[in-house]
């Protein structure tokens, strides 16, 4: 019969429809206002070519999925352009890069590449120095004076570079060729977390996708019964009681996939990431740690003298190399030991408030989680397997919720660590692989779900549908995250006009600041200050920074966030000039008030 | 506690302990993979080695530990 469902190859393959996608997409975002964003973030100034470009890029990645003859390059491109969609938009839209944190950053690399240094007791940050100091190193060989360039397009460069492990963690992880690089587009669709930008965490994700990719594609799983298959509750629970042995824990049970000098030459590269990561970032060095172990356990790790090495490694920082960070602050690092319930509260419920089109926005990050971890779970139960590895992998990260609150974002980081390995299971779910020896709990479903045509739709409808309300998630905080060139030249002119020791004043850190003068220039921000600044600024105005700067993206958080009234900056203006600041330059959207002597 | 580290005069404060027993953990980490790869040694050899790494990991925390005693 002749098949009218989806067939791209007649509108010119999969490649062409990908490309009208761009071309759509390309008019959507050269047209959108930047001025005219909304509360509800970067959904507000896009029009729908952007969707209709966003769909069909889905659209064609899900026809060629499904293809009799898989085409990996084809479906690795088609990656490629979704990537550039999803994390390209903002960089193209905001005038200036995002995020506040991104420009502390490029500040603590001009700090180095000034002084040849870090600068102690300044920054907790400062103790795990070693991408600041890549960044100082990549800035001088670029031959360039700062950081500045990189931050813009940070993200969509990163997201790109993390593809290259993500396709190796999808080849060797032992489910389907489809269903991994489903599981690559379901990371990318789910990933609105935006640790991406500028910044150590950005690095480290890399560091850690390419540890875990190079050992699973090191090792594979010694099978466990010879010539049978592991089904029912009884052998599955005996199978599972070996997990502990010995001979597993010595990594035993795993055998090496290439001959000596390769499988050493992959050691050694495990041991430099490790090392990296050690002297670069607090959270990552534990996240390896844990994965190492679930590779260990899950027979996909054959030298157990790798984990030994990352658990003294990181240590070893914490207790040489970190010094500044812990000394008289250890309860830091072991206060919220144990406290899960106390650190998914601050992570979670201190985080659905403010204004309804910000509780939208966090009703729908938690909705677009939910939908990815839901459908990982019937994959589980749907894939056939030699092993378990991708299952444990998904799983650890949520144990760092046990040891740290991470300032209430551990929730998040532990997500964004599971998500590759949530990613495939979810894939899992439409495309399960069919052989191995410990069978599926879920053999069968309904003759109708089986056929290509109907798995190529709900692919499509379900992708699509993430892609979306990634789009508008991910861009949520774009309102008071991402600044206008006004509040940019507003920051320049404080910087080009403070003196050594001056303080600069703002309601909250939502200004593309602290990128200059990292030690000589000290900073109040007022809603870190302890009191609700909409009716209160005396300890502002007690502070006296000599410099107050207040801008279009303070007012949004004011609204946005803590659900203030509209117009709320104003009265912190006529606050202002009462105690005697004056207005000494201003744009449309930012404007600077000078202390008077 | 603390007044007794202190009171030992090893300078633990220094990291020079934590240090070399860092570096000497890796050596013989680097060690043993090697043995095992590339050198047709008996068990017993590496039995031995791993006995000293498992001897060095335990002196480490002992000292990581004094440390953060003696600096927190």
């Amino acid at each position: 019969m002749r098949k009218v469902a989806l067939n791209t190859d007649r509108l010119g393959g999969s490649l062409s429809v990908g490309i009208f996608g761009i071309i759509s997409w390309l008019t959507a975002v050269t047209n959108a206002n930047f001025g005219a964003m909304g509360a509800l973030g970067l959904i507000t100034v896009l029009r729908w070519p952007y969707y209709l470009g966003l769909v069909l890029v889905v659209v064609a990645f899900s026809y060629e999925l499904l293809r009799n003859v898989l085409r990996p390059w084809r479906l690795t491109v088609l990656i490629a352009m979704l990537v550039l969609i999803l994390f390209g938009t903002s960089s193209i839209v905001a005038p200036t890069p995002s995020l506040s944190d991104s420009y502390l950053h490029a500040g603590f690399i001009q700090y180095i590449l000034q002084h040849g240094h870090v600068l102690s007791n300044f920054d907790a940050r400062f103790s795990w120095p070693g991408s600041f100091a890549l960044g100082a190193l990549l800035v001088t060989f670029v031959g360039q004076t700062t950081a500045w360039d990189f931050l813009r397009w940070f993200p969509l460069v990163i997201e790109l570079l993390y593809l290259a492990p993500l396709l190796a963690i999808a080849r060797w992880s032992g489910v389907s060729r489809r269903a991994g690089f489903l599981g690559i587009a379901f990371f990318y669709t789910g990933n609105w977390i935006y640790q991406d930008y500028f910044s150590p965490q950005g690095l480290n994700f890399l560091f850690f996708l390419v540890l875990v990719a190079t050992a699973l594609s090191l090792w594979r799983p010694v099978m466990r019964v010879a010539g049978g298959r592991v089904a029912g509750l009884s052998n599955r629970w005996r199978i599972t009681l070996q997990t502990a042995s010995h001979r597993r824990l010595e990594g035993l049970d795993s055998i090496p996939r290439w001959d000596r000098s390769l499988t050493m030459t992959g050691i050694g590269l495990i041991a430099i990431l490790i090392a990296a990561s050690a002297i670069s970032h607090q959270l990552t060095p534990y996240a390896m740690i844990l994965a190492l172990t679930m590779l260990l356990i899950g027979r996909r790790l054959g030298r157990p003298e790798i984990l030994v090495f990352a658990v003294v490694a990181t240590v070893l920082w914490l207790s040489l190399g970190a010094t500044n960070y812990w000394i008289g602050h250890l309860s830091n690092i072991f206060g919220s030991f144990g406290n899960v319930g106390s650190t998914i509260g601050q992570n979670v419920s201190n985080r659905v408030t403010g204004n309804s089109s910000h509780i939208i926005v966090v009703d729908a990050r938690i909705g677009l989680t939910a939908i990815i971890f839901l459908l990982a779970g019937i994959g589980v139960l749907r894939r056939a397997t030699d092993d378990r590895a991708i299952e444990l992998l998904a799983g650890a990260p949520f144990v760092l919720l046990f040891v740290q609150s991470y300032g209430g974002e551990g929730l998040l980081r532990a997500a964004l660590f599971s998500l590759p390995f949530t990613g495939l299971l979810a894939a899992s779910a439409f495309l399960p692989r069919t052989s191995g020896t410990i069978v599926p709990w879920i053999h069968h479903l309904p003759a109708f779900a089986m056929r290509p045509g109907v798995i190529r739709w709900t692919v499509a409808v379900t992708l699509s549908v993430c892609a979306v309300a990634m789009t508008m998630v991910r861009g949520g905080n774009d309102a008071y995250e991402s600044y206008s060139t006004g509040e940019l030249a507003a920051v320049n002119y404080v910087y080009a006009h403070v003196h050594n020791n001056g303080t600069i004043g703002m309601l909250a850190p939502y200004l593309p600041i602290f990128q200059n003068d990292v030690g000589n220039v000290s900073y109040f921000i007022a809603s870190a200050a302890g009191s609700t600044i909409k009716y209160d600024i005396t300890q502002l105005l007690s502070a006296r920074p000599d410099y107050v700067i207040l801008s279009q993206s303070q007012n949004a958080w004011g609204q946005i966030v803590q659900g203030y009234p509209a117009g709320w900056e104003s009265q912190i203006k006529t606050a202002l000039l009462k105690n005697f600041y004056k207005v000494v330059a201003s744009w449309p959207t930012a404007a600077v008030y000078l202390a008077e002597a | 506690m603390r007044k007794f580290l202190l009171s030992t005069g090893l300078r633990l404060d220094s990291g020079v302990p934590v240090l070399t027993i860092f570096i000497s953990i890796c050596v013989l980490l680097i060690a043993r993979i090697w043995i095992d790869n590339f050198l047709d040694v008996n068990r017993r050899a590496t039995r031995l080695l791993d006995g000293f790494v498992v001897g060095l990991i335990v002196l480490f925390f002992l000292f990581v530990g004094a440390r953060f005693v003696t600096l927190a």
